[in-house]
């Protein structure tokens, strides 16, 4: 009993430091810069958020059965573009063109988990060459064309409050909700975290791991194009660069929330202010006058010092456990 | 220390390359590949088979395949580089703003731009022995590592190209020996060093005896820290190399080098039979499969075929090698089997 305690306080207390952090650099950025609290600055800064949470989301299901998704940023592209094209080019309703674009993101997911469960090739590699598969495919098939003319509807999924807070975020809680219900409260979710943790003991233990793997990715899939297609909404512009710089901040924003890389531990609600904490300190880069052309550069190292913050998070619940 | 050591050298095949087969089964399928894309190209198209033509392939294979080289020495070592483009990417800023802005003679530049490379590799190798060695850590840190140095690339170059490069410098990468390009023999000269390394070298072999069976290694006395920093020194050595020869080759010093770098790194070694999982590595493999990647290219411009279809190609083989390589996985299993 005292050990379980001693580990949920672990697992607790990883998602205070973060949560802890947000609200230390917001009150030092409000304190620091008059712009930060503007309507303007918040809005934007929420809307960051969302999609880098989705993104992080997204990355988050592969990261539950322990793998990677590199084509996350593909299959964000084919979701907006699709989407985008649908309701540009065929004219066909938004709504309808919304959940085309997901499912394509979603089929684009569970072609990816049904290539690894058949062929038993190394996942990494899977989704590398899909991740170039989709986009080469996405490229060859617009010929790279913008998809700029949106409907007005669209777009203002991108740029309305609702109830104050922005649509876009909210979307994003609604997701997160549905995402945090499905991992703790569900027998799928427990089976998902089963097979991240140690696939060999949960196929013995009788859970269907080849089916779980597909659904896995196949969520991550629908989560990339979601991002996609929210990120299309917020910038008035589908195009098939719009996931190319996502995969940093697709490990980052779990790994700061508390998601252990080898699977079998995944925290939603910390990737949430994983995405807050990488977003916030964008803005402080931005109210400190840094050159945008570091910016790489300081994620480069947000992602490092959490992997660094991960391992010894790991190294200690396995102290504590034995 | 005495079971440990005969698990390791009773699978011989799991960590050694053979120096003698330089042409494993692997290698000769590219070949023949290879052999008949050629035919094709040069009976379907008019202008494949010129000299010309052939010096736009030489160059981009000399580039690509030592990209390869940078990444087949982690693969073989269990893990990945993702950082080979930027590392390479860097190096080539670097020696091209030494001698832009400071003057400095062209050997020195690119001594500094190498050295800058294999410091990068000092940086992944310490934070990846430090953060405990797994296919997980060398991703996550490499990954980091990529981005650290491409806002290095950004902020040293402010996004704008270092043009005023010395004649002697672009000499090297413009310049044919008989009809061949120079860099062409360069690349040569890399291939040998790199495969004399595998194949005679401790370090070679304990790069693979690492890749093969990290607890096998350790626990036969292999220095597991010293040989992954190492390793990592040398790929960013690779890397640094490919990128300093690809700016003088274009002539001017492009924030842009080393972008578009990743899928061809991992592409050239596994199309030519290196094993992701580590333990296995060939460098005439890599060769072969710059080459076929060099080849498609092009041959995608004579069919007059939208070259956007490029990228899906690449990722294409690249499943298709993999796979190739599982199905003589298992049927090798199967054989064995029913031989017991």
């Amino acid at each position: 009993m005292e050990q379980k305690a001693a580990i949920r306080g672990v697992i607790r207390s990883d998602v205070v430091v973060v949560i802890g952090s947000v609200f230390a650099i917001s009150l030092l950025l409000s304190q620091i810069s008059t712009g930060f609290t503007s309507a303007y600055n918040l809005s934007s800064l929420t809307r960051t958020i969302a999609v880098t949470a989705l993104v992080g989301f997204s990355q988050l299901f592969a990261l539950s059965i322990g793998h990677f998704n590199l084509a996350l940023g593909a299959m964000g592209a084919i979701g907006a573009v699709l989407a985008a094209a649908l309701m540009m080019v065929y004219n066909l309703p938004i709504w309808i063109a919304i959940v085309a674009g997901l499912l394509a993101g979603a089929l684009a997911g569970a072609i990816q988990g049904w290539l690894i469960v058949k062929t038993g090739i190394n996942p990494f590699v899977i989704t590398l060459s899909l991740a170039s598969i989709y986009l080469g495919g996405l490229t060859a098939l617009t010929k790279a064309k913008f998809f700029d003319a949106l409907p007005e509807a669209f777009n203002r999924i991108g740029n309305t409050n609702f109830l104050g807070l922005p649509v876009m975020l909210l979307t994003t809680f609604i997701i997160a909700v549905a995402l945090w219900t499905l991992v703790a409260r569900t027998p799928l979710g427990r089976q998902l975290l089963a097979v991240g943790a140690n696939p060999a003991a949960a196929t013995f233990a009788g859970i269907p791991t080849g089916a779980i793997i597909v659904f896995a990715h196949t969520v991550s899939g629908f989560l990339a194009a979601a991002a996609g297609i929210l990120l299309a909404a917020r910038l008035n512009v589908a195009q098939i660069s719009i996931g190319t710089d996502w995969l940093l901040i697709s490990f980052a924003a779990p790994v700061l929330g508390g998601t252990i890389l080898s699977g079998g531990k995944v925290s939603v609600v910390g990737t949430i202010f994983g995405a807050a904490l990488m977003a916030l300190i964008t803005n402080m880069l931005v109210v400190l006058g840094v050159n945008f052309f570091w910016f790489q550069t300081f994620l480069g190292f947000i992602l490092l010092g959490a992997y660094a913050l991960d391992r010894a998070r790991l190294s200690y619940l396995s102290q504590s456990k034995a | 220390m005495g079971i440990a050591s005969r698990e390791v050298s009773g699978r011989p095949h799991n960590w050694s390359l053979r120096g003698g087969d330089l042409l494993q089964t692997s290698s000769i399928g590219v070949l023949v590949v290879i052999l008949i894309l050629v035919a094709i190209l040069s009976v379907t198209t008019k202008d494949f088979l010129s000299m010309v033509n052939f010096r736009v392939i030489a160059e981009i294979v000399s580039t690509t395949a030592i990209v390869g080289m940078a990444q087949m020495v982690i693969i073989g070592l269990g893990g990945m580089n993702l950082s080979v483009g930027a590392i390479g990417g860097l190096a080539g800023v670097v020696t091209g703003g030494l001698m832009a802005a400071t003057h400095l003679p062209s050997p020195i530049a690119a001594a500094g731009g190498l050295a800058v490379g294999m410091l990068c590799g000092v940086f992944n190798g310490l934070f990846i022995v430090r953060l405990g060695i797994s296919g997980a850590t060398s991703f996550l840190v490499t990954l980091a590592a990529g981005s650290i140095l491409t806002g290095f690339i950004l902020g040293i170059t402010q996004s704008v190209p270092f043009y005023n490069l010395p004649d002697d410098f672009k000499f090297i990468g413009n310049t044919q020996v008989g009809g061949i390009p120079l860099l062409l023999f360069v690349m040569a000269g890399v291939a040998i060093l790199v495969n004399f390394l595998f194949a005679r070298l401790g370090l070679g072999r304990q790069i693979l005896a690492i890749g093969g069976n990290l607890r096998a290694a350790e626990l036969s006395g292999v220095p597991i820290n010293r040989v992954v920093i190492t390793a990592h020194i040398l790929s960013g050595l690779l890397a640094a190399s490919a990128g300093i020869l690809l700016v003088s080759r274009l002539g001017s010093a492009h924030p842009d080098v080393g972008k578009d770098w990743m899928l061809a790194s991992f592409a050239a070694p596994i199309i030519g039979g290196t094993r992701l999982a580590g333990g296995k590595v060939s460098v005439v493999g890599a060769v072969l499969g710059a080459i076929l990647l060099a080849l498609i290219a092009d041959g995608l411009i004579f069919l007059k075929i939208d070259i956007y279809w490029n990228t899906l190609i690449q990722g294409l083989i690249i499943l298709g090698a993999v796979g190739l390589d599982r199905l003589r996985m298992i049927s090798a299993e199967h054989l064995e089997r029913q031989r017991r």
